[in-house]
């Protein structure tokens, strides 16, 4: 545990004007892409992060965790009012929040949304940041075989649970590892797939890649695929204070549905690869019970089942961390673009962090406490301007959306090669989702690949090429025959 | 996980043939790595035990059991649409040739051209948007980058 003292210098470091401004900034935006069908926080977080270059790495990384809280709230907005989830996580809100917002509540339910929101996110922070400094110390004990293991391990467990099949996750993650070996050998410094580009000597621009396989995809996808749905028409507001707000009653009512949806979303978003959809769903499906006398039944408006779906999906943020700045393995894909916002800022997340920029990380959750208070206030105020943006027209939103990305790609990567390699990316992410083989999995695999190989290498050395000799690291050999036991029973379940 | 494949994805459904299909492709991919493109772009070495060929003929030895395994247990849901991928290909190759524009002539003349371009495949046709996506979008984001960021574009 770093001292007392660090920490609340980290604290301090968040508590500024400027890095308050930059939250408040984040959280606006984050709300606002949320809001927007198609857009949502993944695509704005790929979108944003080479415009942060210019700012300390606390500012931008607060920015950026700001503008993945926005959003997760912001997700829930469409979802209530047009029945169209903005974002995957809050398609779950849509089953008691769009009943309660067709029969005249639109903004009780977008309210009761931001609260089970912030609530959630508020316990699931509390946690990482109670959890994430123990796990850490105890990473700090592993030697490279037991990394290397447990990398293996979070390869299987993520293949495994994301997308639908997982020999198809597997061969993501072998994708992303062969993308990662995209530059010089690390120990002849030769170069690998380079086809000639100096360019490559350096591996694929991270944030080209990302950028390319979240956001440009998704644009492609969506103008490829537009004019297929007409957009819906919103609920109206019915003009009484009951139906435009949320009593301390009503909220106090649903704590235990928060709590419980809260509990369930730390405990998913901890472990890598279980989204906040399912955890928006097994949430709900807690919750869910027999209405009482005078209750709303679920499905049909109850507060409840708002509640239920907003404070779990909203928690998994938090606990992503966990993983990230515990062992230095993202949970999700918004952790993983974490890793490049550190990277470019020249830092390497992972356990040494609490011992190398302890500050940096207790300004990160000073900044993520402080970006759950601003999602509250924002989302008050602004919650009238948010159901704007959900009509605004695709041709505005999408062209401009691209046109970030060339221009955030070529600032991070320096030229227009990092644009092509965006654009190549999209490609690949395009024909990749088509044959159902999950993008996540593969990004994950990659943005981890050059520690696999480092530590791969390191592995093989200490064991002298001899896989006998893992009998003597018996914590490697558990987490190896884990990965082969876990995998035989997913692929079993499946 | 928020993995961005959202409304479109839900026509996507399990097919057989389609999943055997990919499988095949991820084998012949693997082949073609391991026998064609390993030997060309990775200099071997004989000695140590992490070689730089050690990687990614790992992934390709791995690709090639998973396209292998897709063949014989094909599961999961494919979505291929001929029209989409036709429509995808071109805005694809409209930004490439945007990029190669961008290269010549400069950020503020080609990119007026792939927004204008992308709010027409929207079926844009009113006059004022169309002239706010295509002349206000790139000048603001100009405006952003350039003067205020002080960052050069191309």
């Amino acid at each position: 545990m770093p001292p007392i003292d660090v920490i609340l210098a980290g604290f301090a470091d968040a508590f500024t004007l400027v890095n308050l401004a930059f939250v408040i900034f984040g959280v606006a935006i984050g709300q606002l892409v949320g809001a927007i069908p198609g857009i949502g926080p993944v695509m704005a977080m790929a979108i944003a992060i080479p415009f942060t270059f210019t700012l300390s790495p606390l500012v931008a990384i607060s920015f950026l965790v700001g503008i993945n809280k926005g959003g997760l709230f912001g997700g829930a907005i469409p979802a209530v009012l047009i029945n169209t989830p903005g974002t995957p996580d809050a398609a779950a809100t849509a089953t008691d929040g769009f009943p309660l917002a067709a029969r005249g509540k639109p903004r009780k339910a977008t309210k009761m949304a931001l609260y089970a929101s912030v609530t959630g996110d508020t316990f699931s922070d509390l946690v990482l940041i109670a959890a994430s400094a123990p796990i850490a110390v105890l990473a700090l004990k592993l030697g490279p075989v037991e990394v290397c293991a447990l990398m293996i391990l979070a390869f299987a467990v993520i293949a495994g649970l994301v997308g639908d099949s997982l020999i198809k996750g597997l061969i993501a993650a072998f994708l992303g590892l062969l993308l990662s070996t995209v530059r010089l050998d690390p120990e002849r410094f030769s170069p690998r797939f380079d086809f000639g580009y100096f360019q490559l000597y350096d591996g694929l621009n991270l944030v080209a890649v990302a950028v390319g396989m979240l956001a440009v995809a998704e644009i492609i996808r969506r103008i490829a695929g537009a004019g297929s749905t007409p957009a819906p028409a919103a609920a109206p507001q019915i003009d009484t204070r009951e139906a435009k707000s949320v009593s301390w009653a009503e909220y106090w009512s649903c704590r235990w549905t928060m709590l419980r949806g809260a509990l369930i979303g730390t405990a998913l978003g901890a472990l890598p690869g279980i989204g906040s959809t399912a955890a928006a769903y097994i949430s709900y499906a807690s919750a869910k019970r027999k209405p009482g006398k005078g209750e709303v039944p679920f499905g049909e408006g109850n507060l409840n089942g708002i509640a239920a779906t907003e404070s779990a999906n909203s928690a998994v943020m938090g606990a992503n961390l966990i993983p990230l700045l515990g062992i230095g393995i993202p949970g999700s894909i918004s952790a993983a673009l974490l890793i490049s916002a550190f990277v470019i800022h020249g830092i390497q997340p992972g356990p040494l962090l609490f011992r190398t920029q302890a500050e940096l990380i207790y300004g990160l959750f000073g900044a993520m406490l402080m970006a759950n208070l601003c999602n509250l206030l924002v989302g008050h105020v602004s919650l009238r301007a948010w159901t704007f943006a959900v009509k605004a027209p695709a041709s505005l939103i999408f062209p401009g959306a691209m046109i970030f990305c060339i221009a955030g790609v070529y600032l991070s990567s320096g030229g227009l090669f990092g644009v092509v390699i965006m654009l190549l990316s999209a490609a690949l992410s395009l024909v990749l989702t088509s044959a159902g083989i999950p993008v996540v999995v593969l990004l994950i695999a990659f943005f981890l690949g050059r520690r696999f190989e480092t530590t791969l290498s390191q592995s093989l050395t200490i064991l002298n090429g001899d896989p006998l000799l893992l009998a003597d690291h018996p914590i490697a050999l558990v987490l190896l025959l884990l990965s082969a036991a876990l995998a035989v029973w997913m692929a079993w379940r499946r | 996980m928020s993995e961005p494949s959202l409304a479109s994805e839900r026509n996507a459904g399990p097919s057989r043939t389609g999943n055997r299909l990919v499988g095949a492709a991820v084998l012949a991919g693997a082949l073609a790595l391991w026998f064609w493109l390993i030997p060309w772009q990775v200099d071997a070495a004989d000695t140590g035990f992490m070689r730089p060929q050690t990687l990614p003929q790992t992934c390709a030895a791995g690709l090639g059991i998973g396209g292998l395994l897709l063949i014989a247990f094909p599961a999961g849901a494919t979505r291929f649409d001929a029209r989409r991928t036709l429509k995808s290909a071109c805005l694809l190759g409209a930004a490439l040739i945007t990029v190669w524009t961008m290269a010549h002539l400069g950020f503020l003349w080609a990119a007026p051209l792939l927004s204008a371009i992308l709010a027409l495949s929207l079926r844009e046709r009113r006059w004022p948007w169309l002239a706010a996506t295509a002349i206000g979008l790139p000048l603001a984001i100009w405006l952003i980058v350039e003067p205020l960021l002080g960052r050069s574009l191309p």
